[in-house]
């Protein structure tokens, strides 16, 4: 029965081209293949946390195409754009341990699967 | 002739390696921090910083769950084997010393190494902190330190007067 519940976003998944193995995966994990739309939404949303507004663009820039810099340290952090850095996204547990980190310095909370999917989609479709 | 021509060329090569080294202080070399685990779980928000950089107790309180969940300002909470493995990587490699503070650049080596750079250069730049090395220091990440191997952006090789 479970099958069947998954099984439609199973197929969706590979209606995409390219879509690195290890998003996929989390695809699968998720039961979703994860909106574009509603994954640009959530990044560009500012939030207040600890008493400071944070988006995902407070250390990943607003170009996804470009370097970004962390919003404490001043350390570099490579583009997010799949379409540049190839070497994003081949690994789910590194993917899985950035949403649960950056989701909670940047919401304040970790993010729901759907959320997640979301992100990964507009992230490997960039 | 031109094997002979590259074969020179790399003599003076191998040569010019060797001359450097002999001036290279001891003292300045932090050797690379070159555990994996560390260098993925810290390095990708900061410089993996040298763990000779603080003294082991030092490493030991920062290592802490509680304490990393509030590292500076960020949870920075590692899976518990990881946070196990990179803190024994930290503390046997340490410097030696008692514990004052758990900020490297507040420690009392890395105030009087830095106490010559005049004020205008750390406003005027952008280098919004000390604790990036590998702005001025071009070989941080190889754990050297030597005066040269600095350049501070907006004023250019260090020199020292």
């Amino acid at each position: 029965m479970k099958l069947l519940k998954i099984l439609p976003f199973l197929c969706l998944g590979s209606v995409y081209a390219q879509v690195p193995e290890a998003a996929q995966a989390l695809f699968d994990r998720y039961q979703q293949a994860g909106d574009a739309q509603r994954g640009q939404a959530l990044w560009q949303q500012q939030h207040n946390t600890a008493g400071k507004n944070r988006r995902c663009g407070s250390c990943h820039g607003d170009d996804l195409s470009q370097t970004g810099k962390h919003a404490t340290t001043g350390k570099i952090i490579q583009p997010m754009a799949l379409s540049v850095n190839p070497q994003r996204y081949q690994d789910p547990a590194k993917i899985e341990k950035w949403f649960k980190r950056n989701c909670q310095w940047t919401l304040g909370r970790e993010c729901s699967p759907q959320e997640k999917a979301d992100f990964l989609r507009y992230l490997i479709e960039k | 002739m031109r094997i002979f021509i590259i074969f020179m060329l790399s003599i003076q090569v191998v040569l010019a390696d060797d001359l450097l080294d002999k001036f290279h202080d001891p003292q300045k070399q932090a050797g690379k921090a070159d555990n994996g685990l560390y260098q993925q779980n810290c390095g990708e928000c900061h410089m993996a910083y040298q763990p000779a950089f603080l003294p082991q107790a030092s490493w030991a309180t920062m290592m802490q769950a509680e304490q990393l969940s509030e590292h500076f300002g960020d949870n920075a909470r590692l899976a518990e084997a990881d946070r196990q493995a990179i803190e024994a990587y930290l503390t046997q490699n340490s410097r030696q010393g008692k514990h004052q503070s758990l900020r490297i650049t507040e420690q009392a080596f890395f105030r009087d190494e830095h106490k010559e750079i005049p004020a205008k250069y750390l406003k005027n730049n952008p280098v919004p902190l000390l604790s990036q090395c590998n702005v001025c220091h071009q070989k941080a990440s190889d754990g050297l330190y030597e005066d040269d191997f600095v350049t501070l952006p907006n004023h250019g090789r260090w020199e020292d007067d």
